[in-house]
């Protein structure tokens, strides 16, 4: 099933999203965290809701506040220059529905990456590649928008591109039930409505299995943390207030972002 | 006042040997972290009350509650890079901050588990200073930096080494963010304790070893700055964390069955300990490595160097 938050003007709430729209859970649970936990349990209740009507005017919502978002970075380089896994923690600041170009101290270009977003379903600690199914909870698409200064990669541009909303997810959860082999996802992007990526993620160095093991062997993952899988950044154009950049992955949706300037930033 | 949580993540207030409740002026919330912040964003009212009781009531022994973390499981720890001068005659380096991982927090009297991972060569302890935030706060000018300071306390940057004292993962800051290498405690000293967070004394021991002994006067950019700094891109949320950065002048191992101790004069002292199931082990006492900036390493490896160094 395809897990949203969504909005109608107030308060956030949990939904389904079917054929017809997105129909209301919130009696169900008061947001999509505690829904993973307990989601075997709710998941014959909420099947049956797929054919209520749905919400009025609901508009959707990251579809999660991760604790967590850690970013796979370098994964597509080639051979070459191909590194250890490396991954990042994001802040959880930089979730939302748009993407505010920061107000900085000095010039910085921003690129979004578009990427596969892991759902994890935790507590996750030392799960193994074989076992890193245990660890998935869904799918969603993510932007990881990362600033490229004049500096080098140990400045300060892994800082800057930790600012708030510089990684929209969404635009919903797929559960995992549903993508027998994430592996063999297609990712696409268009800024502006004109191509920018597109890669397999297949053709990373280390694969979902690899990065789950990876990272719970330094720490805990919890449900609802989020792992954003890396990127092949070709194709990729810096951002300007005004923009729009789409994020497709096949089967998980379609992700539809704009970009503002932050006040007292020219455009 | 000294604010802590205690026993099930109750608040409390730090006074004459032992723990002040007030759990009833400071509903618990759901988790330990929302209490405290529930203190942070609510403190200018309870103040009176909160005085009043930590003059009147009875306080609890210490040795009749467990501390806790102060601040549990903070939305976003942030740690300044190398930011002391370590009385070093060079030229500046540019602020940068990286994001610690929030859920390896632990208190007062807690174990630092070292990873089963064998990728770092070696665990260090760093002890710093941590600016525990009041917000929302953004784009706060640096003569406005009081408004997103609620107080202090001490943290211990526990950190795996890839080679030297570079930290494993390379830029991405990941050998800090193994589970449980974010020891913090006792309490937070609210900031009208502590009239010049650039003057603060902080020690710290290895089973009674002492090994960072520096002064925050030393610190390249001062705590105005780096609320400046933090908040021109992110939004800081009360109950968040600054820490400081360390003087690696101290630095050394932690490793299986040590305790770990810290003060920072005026805020508190707390100690924690190390398990390592793989009971590695190193030379104990400050590391000494050719990249090390301890003034005799210095002098050692780098002779060209010495004339640089400016006094402890």
């Amino acid at each position: 099933v395809r897990l949203a938050t969504f909005t109608t003007g107030g308060a956030p709430q949990p939904g389904v999203v079917t054929s017809r729209g997105v129909v209301a859970l919130g009696d169900l649970a008061p947001s999509l965290g505690p829904l993973i936990d307990d989601f075997e349990r709710l998941r014959p209740a909420l099947e049956q809701r797929l054919g209520d009507e749905p919400v009025p005017g609901a508009r959707l919502l990251a579809p999660i506040r991760p604790g967590k978002i850690l970013c796979s970075t370098n994964l597509y380089a080639s051979q070459a220059e191909a590194t250890p896994l490396l991954m990042t923690l994001k802040s959880t600041e930089s979730v939302g529905e748009q993407i505010v170009l920061p107000d900085t101290f000095e010039p910085w270009d921003f690129f979004p990456e578009a990427e596969l977003g892991l759902v994890i379903k935790g507590p996750a600690k030392q799960v193994s590649a074989a076992d890193w199914r245990s660890a998935v909870f869904g799918y969603t698409c993510v932007v990881d928008v990362m600033a490229r200064g004049n500096e080098t990669m140990f400045g300060r541009d892994y800082w800057v591109s930790k600012s708030d909303s510089l990684c929209p997810m969404g635009p919903w959860i797929t559960t995992a039930d549903e993508i027998p082999d994430p592996q063999g996802l297609r990712v696409q992007s268009w800024q502006n409505g004109a191509p920018a990526q597109d890669f397999l993620l297949s053709a990373g160095h280390s694969g979902i299995p690899e990065q789950i093991e990876f990272l719970t062997s330094v720490m805990t993952l919890r449900s609802g943390d989020v792992i954003a899988c890396g990127t092949a950044p070709e194709g990729a154009r810096p951002l300007a207030g005004g923009d729009h950049v789409d994020v497709e992955i096949e089967r998980l949706g379609r992700l539809s972002v704009a970009v503002t300037a932050s006040a007292g930033v020219a455009a | 006042v000294k604010l802590v949580l205690y026993d099930q993540g109750l608040p409390g207030i730090l006074a004459d040997g032992g723990v002040v409740p007030v759990g009833d002026l400071v509903p618990p919330r759901e988790t330990p972290q929302a209490t405290m912040e529930a203190l942070i964003d609510d403190f200018e009212r309870l103040r009176p009350a909160l005085e009043q009781r930590a003059n009147q009531a009875e306080p609890i022994p210490l040795e009749r509650v467990k501390l806790r973390a102060p601040l549990p499981r903070p939305s976003k720890v942030l740690c300044c890079i190398a930011n002391y001068w370590e009385h070093a005659q060079r030229a500046p380096r540019p602020l940068n901050v990286f994001l610690k991982n929030p859920d390896a927090v632990i208190g007062p009297g807690e174990t630092i588990c070292l990873p089963d991972n064998t990728t770092p060569w070696m665990f260090m302890h760093e002890a710093e200073l941590g600016i525990v935030l009041t917000g929302p706060s953004k784009r706060v000018s640096q003569r406005d930096w009081r408004s997103a300071v609620f107080g202090y306390t001490c943290m211990m940057d526990i950190t795996g080494r890839g080679e030297g004292r570079t930290t494993w993962g390379r830029w991405t800051w990941l050998g800090k963010s193994f589970d449980t290498f974010c020891p913090m405690g006792p309490c937070i000293a609210t900031a009208d304790e502590i009239p010049d967070p650039n003057n603060l004394w902080v020690q710290f021991w290895n089973d009674g070893q002492l090994r960072h002994n520096y002064s925050t006067d030393d610190m390249e950019h001062p705590v105005p700055e780096l609320i400046e700094f933090a908040s021109r891109g992110l939004t800081l949320r009360s109950g968040d964390l600054i820490a400081c950065g360390t003087n690696h002048e101290g630095l050394g191992p932690v490793q299986d069955g040590e305790t770990l101790e810290m003060e920072i004069h005026g805020i508190g002292r707390f100690a924690v300990h190390v398990r390592d199931p793989l009971k590695r082990s190193w030379e104990r006492g400050i590391y000494m490595g050719v990249d090390s900036t301890n003034h005799e390493a210095v002098r050692r490896h780098r002779p060209q160097d010495a004339h640089l160094l400016r006094p402890v």
